[in-house]
C-alpha cells in the first residue's frame, strides 16, 4: 500500500479510540439487550409453564373425577340391581331351608353374573364384592389377568375386621363410601404385583329398606395414574400423594419399599420446598389448583376430595417443572445472544474501521506526499487523492496544496536570486562541508554544483587558509549572537585549473534546525585590484609628475634667496619667501595625499619599536621650534623626568605630533605659548597640546577629522595646510591601538590629546616582534596582504 | 680616512633640475660636475669621468635610474662606485627597494638645494664609514 510506510510512527492511530468506543457501545447495548430479553424471557417462560402445568393438572384431575364417579355410578347400579331384592326375598319367603338355599344360590348366581359382565366390561375393575351383614363375602369376582371369575364359596373370606367393612356397614341408603388410592394391601401388607387400588363401598338394600350387605368395588388405578403420567410429558414431573402421604407416582413394581423410601427421601431433599407444602396435607379449597414456586421448581398443587362430607380421605395432584429444565432451554437463548452479540461487536467494529479509514487514509496519504515533498518530490505530489471531497478533510488536503503551492512559488523565487546573483554565494556547516552553491560560484571557481557539494570548503583555499580554517569553524566565538561574523576580508579563491583569484569574502552564520550554517558571499577583487593598482600607480606618477617641476622651482627659489636674496629689496625678498612658503605647502600636500591614498588603500606600513616618549617629544619641539619663533610662538614642555617606553612607529608619530603642533602654532595668536605635557594614568601615557587661540567652532567638531577639513575655508590661504593632516593622524594613531581627541572652547583655545599604550614594563615580549594587541592587528594586515 | 668627495655625476632628465643641481653641487658646494640627461649617457661618461659618487634620478625616458643602477653594478670597473637615487618617488617601500637594488642612499625630491651639498657629503661620509667598516671586518 501506498501509504504503509507512515503507519509505524504514529504510536495510537486516531481509529483506535473510535474502534473501540464502537465496539464497545455495541457490546453494552445488545448485551443490555441480549439479557434483559432472557431475564423477560424467563419470566415469559416461568408463566407460561405455570399455566401449562395448571392445565394439565385441571385435566388430570377431571380424569381421576370422572373415573371416581363411575365407579360410584357401578357401585350405586349394582346395589340396586333385582338380585339384591331376590336374596332378600328369597331368605324371607322360603320357609324350607333347602329350598330358599337354592332360591337365594340362583340369585347369588345371577349377582354373580352381573358382577362378571361389569369386570368383564371395565378393564380396571379389579374386584367386585358382596360382602354380608356378618362381614363375610357372599359374591366375589376377581380379575386374574384378562379375564373374570367368580371366587369359589372356599375362596370366599371373612373381611368384617377391615375398617372399610366396619365403616360402611350401617350406613344409609345411598350412601357411597370412598375409601381413597392406595397400594393393594393383604393383611397390612403391600400385596404382590403392585397395584393402586381405589375402593368404593355402599350398603344395598331390599325393598322395604332390608339391608343384605355391602357391595364393594375395588378399581386398579395404575393403568389410569400410568395414563396420566403418560400425559404429562418431561421435564415436567407428576405427582399424586394420598392422604396417607404415599407417593403414589413411583409404582416401580420390582422395586422394594426401601427403595421407594429412599428415592422418596432423595426427591425431599431436592425439592424441600414442595414436600414441606405437600406434608401439611389438605389445605381447602376444592378443586383449586395453588402456584408454588421458588428458584428451583415451579409447581401446581391440586386438591381432589372423594366425598365432601368425609375430610379424610383425599388426594393432591402435583404438576412440576424443575426450574433448572426452564432454564436449560434459556441457555440455548443465551448462546443465541451471544452470538448475536459477538456478530453485532463484529459489525460495529468493521463500521468504525470503515468509517475512520475514511477519515485516516487521506491522512495517511497526505503524510507520506509531505514526507515525499521534503526528499524534493514536486508539490505535485501533495494531489493525493480526496482533496475534492466536500467535508473538512478535503478542505485541509486543499489547503496544504495551496500552502505548499504558494511557498514552492516564493521558494523558487528565492533561488532565482540566488541563482542569478552576480556574487558568488555558497553555504557551509560548521564543520565546514559545502551545502549548497550558486551559479556565480561555478563559474567563479569552474567546479559544477556536483563536484562542490559535500565536500570540504577547504578545497577552494590556498594552503595556508586551510591550515587555519578548521580550527577557526571551531572557535566558540562563533556561536554568539549577530549574524554577521565580520566586516569580511580578502583571501585567494583557489580554482579547479589550480589559478586562484583573489576575492572579498564576508560571512554571516545561520541557524537551520537548530545547526549553525555560514553563509559566505564573495565578491571578485581581480578587476577592482585591476582598478586599484592603476589608482595607486596613477598618484605615483602624478606626485612625481608634480614633484618635478616643484623640485626645480622650490631649488631655483632657494637658491636665489641664499645667493642672491640681499640684493633683493624688501618687497622683492616678501615675494620670494611667498613662493617658497608655498612650494613647502604643495610638497607636504603632496606627501600628505599620497599617504591619505595609502591609508584609504590598507597600504600604510608600520615600523614599530620601542622608544622613549619623553626624550622623541623632547626631540619633535625642538624640531618644530625654529618654525613656531616665526610665528611668535614659544613651545613649554612639561613632563616628568623617568622615560615613558611605548611600542610605536617613531616616524609616523613624529608626523602625527608635528602636524598637531603645527595647528597649535598656526591657530595661536602671537607672543602666545603652546603647551605640551605627557602624563601617565594606568597603562596608558596621554601626551597634550594645548594652544590658547581662538578655539574650534562647535559646529565644526565632528569634522575635525574628515578630509580636506578647516574650519574656514578662507583659512586653507591664511593658515596654510592641506586640511588631510589630522585625517592622516587618527588614522596612525588608530593603527597604534590609540586615540586622539580634542577640547575645545570658542575663545578659549583647544587641547589635542593622543593617548597610547605603555609598553609593559617587564619587557616580557620579544622585540622582535609586536606586543599583543598588535601582533593581532599586523596578523590581520598579514592575512589581507 | 676616506676619500674626500671630489667628482659626482648627476644623472636628470629634467634640465631645470640639472641647472639647479649643477648650481647647488657645483657653484655652493664646489665638486666637479658631470650632469647627464639619461642612463644610457651615463653609462658612457662615467668610465671616462671617474666620479666618486653618482647621484642618480629613477624615472628618465631612454634608461631609467634603476635599470642603468644595474648595469652599473653588472660592470665590475663600476660597480664599486656608490649611488644615491634623487627621486620624487621615495615612499618608504620604494626607499627599501632602492637600497635592496644597491643604492645607498636616497634622497627624496623636492630637495632643498642649500642644503644639497651638505646632504650629498653626509651621505658620503656615512657611506665610507661604513664601507671601511665593511672593510675592516674582512
Amino acid at each position: 500500500m501506498v501509504y504503509s510506510n507512515s503507519r509505524k510512527e504514529y504510536r495510537r492511530s486516531i481509529s483506535t479510540p473510535f474502534l473501540i468506543i464502537a465496539v464497545g457501545l455495541v457490546l453494552a447495548t445488545s448485551i443490555l439487550v441480549g439479557f434483559w430479553q432472557i431475564w423477560k424471557n424467563d419470566e415469559t417462560n416461568i408463566a407460561h409453564e405455570d399455566e401449562r402445568l395448571n392445565f394439565v393438572l385441571q385435566r388430570v384431575m377431571k380424569d381421576l373425577s370422572t373415573v371416581v364417579e363411575d365407579t360410584a355410578r357401578n357401585v350405586v347400579m349394582l346395589a340396586g340391581t333385582p338380585p339384591i331384592q331376590g336374596i332378600l326375598t328369597a331368605r324371607r319367603n322360603n320357609s324350607v331351608a333347602e329350598i330358599a338355599r337354592i332360591e337365594e344360590a340362583i340369585w347369588k348366581d345371577r349377582l354373580a353374573q352381573i358382577f362378571l359382565s361389569l369386570g368383564e366390561s371395565n378393564r380396571n375393575l379389579l374386584q367386585v364384592r358382596l360382602i354380608g351383614l356378618d362381614g363375610k363375602e357372599a359374591i366375589r369376582v376377581n380379575r386374574i389377568g384378562e379375564t373374570v371369575v367368580r371366587a369359589s364359596p372356599k375362596e370366599l373370606q371373612d373381611k368384617s375386621q377391615h375398617a372399610y367393612v366396619q365403616q360402611t356397614l350401617g350406613t344409609a341408603r345411598g350412601k357411597i363410601k370412598y375409601f381413597g388410592i392406595d397400594y393393594n394391601r393383604e393383611h397390612g401388607e403391600i400385596e404382590e404385583p403392585r397395584v393402586f387400588v381405589m375402593r368404593v363401598a355402599t350398603m344395598a338394600f331390599g325393598k322395604d329398606d332390608e339391608p343384605l350387605g355391602i357391595i364393594v368395588i375395588n378399581i386398579d388405578m395404575s393403568r389410569v395414574i400410568a395414563k396420566m403420567m403418560g400425559t404429562v410429558r418431561a421435564p415436567k414431573q407428576f405427582l399424586l400423594i394420598n392422604e396417607k402421604g404415599t407417593y403414589l407416582t413411583m409404582p416401580e413394581r420390582n422395586a422394594s419399599a426401601a427403595t421407594i423410601q429412599a428415592r422418596l427421601q432423595v426427591f425431599k431433599s431436592r425439592y424441600p420446598d414442595l414436600a414441606a407444602r405437600l406434608d401439611k396435607g389438605w389445605r381447602g379449597g376444592d378443586n383449586e389448583t395453588v402456584r408454588v414456586r421458588n428458584q428451583s421448581f415451579i409447581a401446581r398443587i391440586g386438591q381432589m376430595r372423594f366425598d365432601w362430607s368425609d375430610p379424610s380421605h383425599y388426594l393432591l395432584a402435583v404438576t412440576m417443572t424443575p426450574m433448572k429444565e426452564l432454564l436449560a432451554q434459556n441457555q440455548e437463548m443465551q448462546r443465541q445472544v451471544f452470538l448475536f452479540t459477538a456478530l453485532l461487536a463484529l459489525i460495529g467494529a468493521n463500521v468504525a474501521y470503515m468509517l475512520t479509514r475514511h477519515v485516516v487514509k487521506p491522512l495517511q496519504l497526505l503524510t507520506d506526499a509531505a514526507r515525499q515533498l521534503s526528499r524534493g518530490a514536486t508539490v505535485d505530489s501533495l494531489k493525493v487523492d480526496g482533496r475534492d471531497r466536500p467535508d473538512e478533510i478535503g478542505v485541509l488536503l486543499r489547503s496544504v496544496y495551496e500552502m505548499a503551492s504558494n511557498l514552492e512559488e516564493k521558494q523558487k523565487s528565492m533561488r532565482a536570486i540566488l541563482t542569478t546573483a552576480q556574487n558568488p554565494i555558497l553555504m557551509i556547516s560548521r564543520r565546514g562541508i559545502i551545502h549548497n552553491v550558486n551559479d556565480a560560484t561555478e563559474q567563479l571557481f569552474g567546479y559544477s554544483r556536483e563536484e562542490m557539494v559535500g565536500q570540504n570548503i577547504s578545497m577552494l583555499m590556498n594552503e595556508h587558509d586551510r591550515k587555519h580554517h578548521d580550527s577557526y569553524l571551531q572557535r566558540p566565538s562563533l556561536l554568539g549572537p549577530g549574524k554577521i561574523l565580520d566586516g569580511g576580508r580578502e583571501v585567494q579563491a583557489v580554482c579547479k585549473d589550480g589559478s586562484t583569484v583573489p576575492i572579498h569574502l564576508a560571512v554571516s552564520k545561520l541557524h537551520i534546525k537548530n545547526e549553525l550554517f555560514f553563509t559566505g558571499i564573495m565578491t571578485d577583487l581581480t578587476e577592482l585590484k585591476k582598478v586599484d593598482k592603476m589608482k595607486s600607480e596613477f598618484v605615483s606618477t602624478v606626485s612625481h609628475e608634480l614633484r618635478t617641476p616643484l623640485t626645480s622651482i622650490k631649488g631655483a627659489l632657494g637658491l636665489l634667496r641664499s645667493t642672491s636674496g640681499e640684493a633683493l629689496p624688501d618687497s622683492g625678498r616678501k615675494m620670494l619667501d611667498i613662493a617658497y612658503a608655498n612650494c613647502e605647502r604643495l610638497s607636504v600636500l603632496i606627501n600628505d595625499i599620497l599617504d591619505m591614498e595609502k591609508i584609504e588603500a590598507g597600504k600604510l606600513t608600520y615600523d614599530f619599536a620601542l622608544f622613549d616618549l619623553v626624550a622623541f617629544l623632547a626631540e619633535v619641539i625642538e624640531t618644530n621650534r625654529a618654525y613656531a619663533e616665526q610665528a611668535g610662538v614659544s613651545f613649554v614642555f612639561q613632563s616628568l623626568p623617568d622615560p615613558i617606553i611605548i611600542f610605536a612607529d617613531r616616524c609616523r608619530l613624529e608626523q602625527v605630533v608635528t602636524n598637531v603642533l603645527s595647528n597649535a602654532v598656526k591657530y595661536s595668536p602671537g607672543g602666545a605659548q603652546v603647551e605640551v605635557s605627557a602624563y601617565v594614568e594606568e597603562s596608558k601615557v596621554r601626551i597634550a597640546v594645548r594652544d590658547h587661540g581662538e578655539g574650534i567652532p562647535e559646529d565644526f567638531h565632528d569634522k575635525i577629522f574628515g578630509k580636506f577639513a578647516q574650519a574656514d575655508s578662507s583659512d586653507t590661504r591664511t593658515r596654510g595646510g592641506t586640511g588631510l593632516g589630522l585625517a592622516i593622524s587618527r588614522e596612525i594613531i588608530k593603527a597604534h591601538s590609540g586615540q586622539i581627541e580634542f577640547e575645545s572652547a570658542a575663545g578659549e583655545g583647544t587641547t589635542f590629546f593622543i593617548t597610547l599604550d605603555i609598553a609593559p614594563e617587564d619587557q616580557s615580549f620579544n622585540r622582535a616582534q609586536p606586543p599583543g594587541f598588535l601582533a593581532e592587528q599586523l596578523e590581520d594586515t598579514r592575512h589581507i596582504a | 680616512m676616506t676619500k674626500a668627495l671630489e667628482r659626482i655625476t648627476y644623472v636628470e632628465d629634467d634640465q631645470d633640475i640639472r641647472a639647479i643641481a649643477e648650481l647647488a653641487l657645483g657653484a655652493l658646494g664646489g665638486y666637479q660636475l658631470d650632469l647627464c640627461e639619461n642612463g644610457k649617457v651615463a653609462l658612457e661618461r662615467v668610465p671616462v669621468f671617474h666620479p666618486d659618487l653618482i647621484l642618480l634620478d629613477v624615472m628618465m625616458p631612454v634608461m631609467d635610474g634603476t635599470e642603468t643602477l644595474r648595469t652599473l653594478k653588472s660592470t665590475p670597473e663600476l660597480a664599486d662606485i656608490p649611488v644615491v637615487f634623487m627621486t620624487a618617488k621615495a615612499q618608504r617601500h620604494e626607499v627599501q627597494g632602492y637600497k635592496e637594488s644597491g643604492a645607498v642612499d636616497v634622497i627624496a625630491k623636492p630637495f632643498d638645494p642649500t642644503d644639497l651639498p651638505a646632504r650629498v657629503m653626509r651621505i658620503w661620509e656615512l657611506h665610507g664609514r661604513d664601507h671601511q667598516i665593511g672593510e675592516t671586518m674582512s
